[in-house]
């Protein structure tokens, strides 16, 4: 089990890279207060929704 | 004030507090993990004073993250971390100071005063490179599995039925991922199990058979070791990931998930920086252990409830 994987899904890939564009470009990451401590926010949850 | 000192993770954290207050705060920081060895960086200072009148946020903060018990707030390179009552933490990330200045009632209510420490601390380790991650960590038949997965989904229970089968452990519930050397190997948060009433009547043994007494809703931290020698290990390098789903099925299966479906899923379970720099090495973090990893739901049914050994089982289905 130690190998690493050679295969990376082309869709993890375009979502790592729309993550990564809009963790810098949002001023204000949302409101979690509805939520557990430990989820991710509003903006994420939108984000995460299209993969 | 009183100065104490603690290591988390291999850091040194410098604590000034007053007297009847670093009693309290000592409880939460001798609850956490030391780390395996040293590590020679700044260390952290934490200046806490109980006042009546708290200094709030400055008014051009701005907010960053709102959670249930603490909302967090950027203010250029501060960070401030605020209760539900007013009680507050201002953390300088470059400084590596937390200045928290706490109302006197956080005195007889700990339920509002550790998140507000465990929040400062959690986003000063992302500092020196620990990412937190809600999961539990096992090493059995010389694999590494970390259980990912909401509070109330199973990881302790999973947890504690490995152990009984001979499986070693690093922690139950919350851990930290770190880079070394391209590969994410993980640390745990807390020295002890976390154990609810319902788990204390299941594992009777890690009681020593006197019977917990726990009330509703609460859970006691439990040293496992003393019941399982050997059994705790202080890190490893993630091969498998479980994230278990409890389902009212009969019977327990597995099934594996896709490399996206993982990291999504191990977002549920992280919270991201203030910093948008540092959240973006931590969603790195989390792409690199998706592609170290094998990815599988756990769909927990009634029969693993009533067997704990057939978790090994099927976690055993994996591998053939």
């Amino acid at each position: 089990m130690n190998e690493k994987k050679q295969f990376v899904e082309p869709e993890l890939l375009k979502c790592e890279e729309s993550l990564d564009k809009v963790t810098l470009s949002y001023n204000n990451y949302g409101d979690n207060s509805h939520r557990d401590d430990r989820g991710p926010w509003e903006w994420l949850w939108r984000m995460l929704k299209r993969f | 004030m009183v100065q104490r000192s603690y290591i988390v993770q291999g850091i040194e954290i410098d604590l000034y507090a007053d007297s009847h207050l670093s009693a309290l705060i000592s409880d939460y920081f001798a609850s956490l993990y030391i780390g395996d060895s040293a590590l020679h960086v700044k260390p952290v200072q934490y200046n806490l004073r109980i006042v009546k009148k708290t200094p709030g946020v400055p008014a051009n903060a701005a907010k960053a993250i709102a959670g249930p018990a603490v909302t967090a707030y950027s203010n250029g390179r501060e960070i401030y971390f605020l209760s539900k009552h007013g009680s507050s933490i201002c953390l300088d990330p470059v400084d590596m100071k937390a200045n928290g200045f706490l109302k006197e009632d956080i005195l007889i209510n700990p339920a509002e005063l550790f998140p507000l420490l465990g929040a400062s601390l959690v986003e000063i380790l992302r500092y020196y490179g620990f990412f937190f991650l809600h999961a539990a960590a096992l090493y059995i038949n010389k694999v590494a599995y970390l259980i990912s997965g909401d509070g109330g989904s199973g990881k302790t229970t999973a947890t504690l039925s490995l152990v009984r089968e001979g499986s070693q452990y690093v922690t139950d519930d919350s851990l930290f991922l770190k880079d070394d050397r391209g590969e994410i190997v993980i640390s745990p948060l807390y020295k002890h199990v976390h154990v609810d009433k319902d788990i204390a009547r299941r594992f009777p043994e890690i009681s020593g058979g006197k019977g917990l007494k726990i009330k509703a809703g609460t859970k006691v931290p439990i040293d496992i070791s003393f019941f399982y020698p050997d059994a705790f290990i202080p890190s490893l390098k993630p091969d498998v990931i479980i994230f278990p789903v409890i389902t009212s099925a009969g019977t327990s299966g597995v099934t594996p998930v896709t490399q996206t479906e993982m990291y999504k899923n191990l977002l549920k379970q992280t919270v991201l920086a203030v910093d948008k720099h540092i959240a973006q090495e931590q969603l790195r973090i989390i792409g690199t252990l998706v592609r170290q990893t094998k990815g599988f739901a756990l769909l927990s049914g009634r029969d693993m409830y009533e067997d704990s050994a057939i978790l090994v089982g099927l976690l055993r289905k994996i591998h053939a």
